[in-house]
């Protein structure tokens, strides 16, 4: 069988001369739940948004579920990021203007989804995270922690492949970042979804199957 | 309509709420210029209809007359059986060909002649008698326009019922003029019409060709078109068929031509206010790009693709035009019917009564397909001025936009 995510010698370079990632290989196979450790600026970022086909190595390979990523085709990046990959950001990156409910169902607009599927879809995740007694609550009427079961609920609304987490907890107490992981490894277990976390905290970390290191554009097994 | 484009026209619609007091100000932007562009076009409609109608009212409109035209040296002669296919265009109710010419009376007065049929031409030039009674075909008789019969009784002696000696002025071989008098009898004398037909005596056809050597077919046709819309329409399909056309309706179309300028000018001038519009959509939709960058950004990595990102800008700017061009028509309007209420007293109070017949119902007029046009013309300067904002949304860069 072949495994879920394929990441070979993958490195990219700013620009600005900055070097993001240094020949970086990764795999991972479906339904794990796999951690990167490391400091800020040692392009934990950069990686999650190269997998997310928001950024482009200039050199390496990615797959997914064994098909090869072409990032020159805008519109296979545009329909990767729509059906493979679920984000879930350290700011949480909700839209403000809109409620709890509206932020998981955006993503299925772009997948021309019926605005009753999407209304049903969004309340069952909501209601499977503890929050249907907040649906029609703005983010800013939100606890940072509750903001960030939205987002995992918008992460998830689409049944992605992988779940990408770029530092998940960064913005939250520690009682609220176990909440937070708890809830992502309970979704990990229960529907089989696959997470790529990017953190620095070693806690989160150490609740990984994996957890490999991040120095300096070089990934550590 | 597919789901995801109705969801974003909702979404576009929901961001411009949010947005009230920058999209009024948009829209009454919009909203000035197509109500100007609108105001000044109605302006020179009414003045074109009101120009129309006095030259309707004072003219014979629907009469045509048909002559030969001489094209690259072919004269295409009127013959009786292009006088029968006249006749049988749709819109002419009635036709009567023609031969012009002109004598003289003993006294050197210019006599214009017109021969025709009488049962033809008097109910063609709706010719009613003040005296006498119509000439016979086949007679020398005559029946006198109105003015020029009044004139040769006050002062040459012509009598109704008596003969009447004129001259046909003839050339010979060395081109000298030559006179010959031949004697017709007045036998009636039409009522005025007003125009060129009182200074013309009216002869049988016959008679008139036996005084013109050589002469084939006939020097015009006289055509009743049945309503005055279709004039136009006749005059076209006569002059395709190779003749020359003329008439009252010539007016009209000089002076259709002439406000066709007039109004394209003031519009275009009026335009400028609509260009100054469409900079403000295009500013407005910078700005609201800018602002929006990071759920731009966001819903990129949520899945949108470039071109969902540009129909949510376009879509903004789409209910931008549609409220812009609805609030000019609503200006339009109301600028129209002010310049009816107002202006035309106050234009009427400065030119004197005389000219109340002038600005018979009203001076500025407005159509519906003006109104069309104008919302139109506010959607898709609209769209336009949003293509830069849009392109500029779609190509931002999502990591970098997230950041924001």
């Amino acid at each position: 069988m072949t495994s879920l995510l394929e990441v070979e010698d993958v490195s990219r370079v700013y620009p600005n001369g900055v070097k993001a990632l240094d020949r970086v290989s990764i795999a991972m196979d479906r339904g794990e739940f796999v951690s990167v450790l490391g400091k800020s600026g040692s392009g934990k970022s950069t990686l999650l948004n190269i997998l997310g086909g928001l950024d482009r190595p200039d050199t390496g390979r990615v797959a997914l579920n064994g098909e090869t990523i072409d990032f020159a085709n805008r519109n296979e990046l545009v329909h990767h990021r729509r059906k493979h990959v679920g984000f879930i950001f350290q700011q949480f990156n909700l839209i403000p203007s809109f409620t709890a409910l509206e932020n998981v169902e955006y993503p299925l607009i772009f997948h021309n989804v019926p605005r009753y599927q999407r209304h049903e879809r969004a309340s069952g995740l909501l209601d499977r995270i503890g929050l249907s007694h907040r649906v029609r609550h703005y983010p800013a009427e939100l606890s940072g922690g509750e903001q960030q079961r939205v987002a995992i609920a918008r992460a998830l609304v689409a049944a992605p492949l992988i779940v990408l987490a770029d530092e998940p907890t960064g913005n939250l107490d520690s009682a609220t970042s176990s909440e937070i992981v708890s809830l992502m490894r309970e979704i990990n277990r229960d529907l089989g979804i696959s997470f790529l976390v990017v953190t620095h905290d070693r806690d989160l970390a150490a609740q990984a199957d994996r957890s490999c290191e991040s120095v300096d554009g070089r990934m550590i097994l | 309509m597919t789901n995801r484009i109705l969801d974003e026209l909702l979404l576009a619609f929901r961001r411009l709420k949010t947005r009230k007091l920058r999209v009024l100000l948009t829209v009454l932007g919009i909203a000035i210029g197509i109500a100007a562009v609108l105001g000044t076009v109605s302006l020179g409609e009414g003045i074109r209809t009101q120009a129309v109608e006095t030259i309707r009212a004072s003219s014979d409109l629907t009469l045509l007359e048909v002559t030969p035209r001489e094209v690259n040296g072919t004269v295409y002669l009127i013959t009786p059986s292009s006088v029968e296919y006249l006749q049988t265009l749709p819109q002419v109710s009635t036709v009567s060909p023609v031969l012009h010419d002109s004598y003289a009376s003993r006294s050197q007065t210019y006599l214009p002649i017109i021969g025709a049929e009488p049962d033809q031409i008097s109910p063609l030039l709706d010719l009613r008698l003040e005296t006498g009674r119509i000439f016979y075909s086949g007679t020398q008789e005559a029946v006198l326009g109105a003015d020029i019969g009044e004139y040769l009784r006050r002062y040459e002696g012509m009598q109704i019922g008596s003969p009447f000696t004129v001259m046909v002025r003839e050339y010979d071989e060395q081109g000298r003029p030559r006179d010959r008098e031949i004697t017709i009898t007045p036998v009636g004398i039409f009522s005025p019409r007003d125009d060129r037909f009182d200074a013309v005596i009216f002869l049988d056809t016959e008679m008139v060709r036996s005084q013109k050597p050589g002469q084939e077919g006939y020097d015009a046709v006289y055509l009743r078109v049945d309503d005055h819309l279709s004039v136009a329409d006749v005059a076209d399909e006569v002059r395709q068929l190779g003749f020359s056309v003329g008439g009252a309706f010539e007016q009209i179309e000089s002076v259709n031509r002439f406000m066709d300028v007039v109004i394209l000018v003031f519009a275009l001038f009026a335009g400028v206010s609509l260009l100054v519009g469409g900079l403000m959509i295009a500013n407005t939709m910078m700005i609201s790009v800018y602002e929006q960058t990071r759920e731009i950004g966001i819903s990129m990595a949520l899945g949108a693709a470039e071109g969902d990102v540009m129909r949510l800008v376009l879509f903004e700017c789409l209910f931008l035009g549609i409220l812009g061009g609805c609030a000019g028509i609503i200006g339009s309007l109301v600028f129209s019917t002010a310049l009816n209420a107002v202006g035309r007293s106050l234009l009427l109070s400065r030119m004197g009564g005389e000219f109340s017949g002038l600005f018979g119902d009203s001076i500025s007029i407005i159509t519906p397909v003006m109104l069309i046009a104008g919302l139109v013309i506010a959607v898709v300067l609209s769209l336009v001025s949003g293509i830069y904002p849009a392109y500029r949304a779609a190509r931002l860069d999502p990591v970098e936009a997230m950041k924001r």
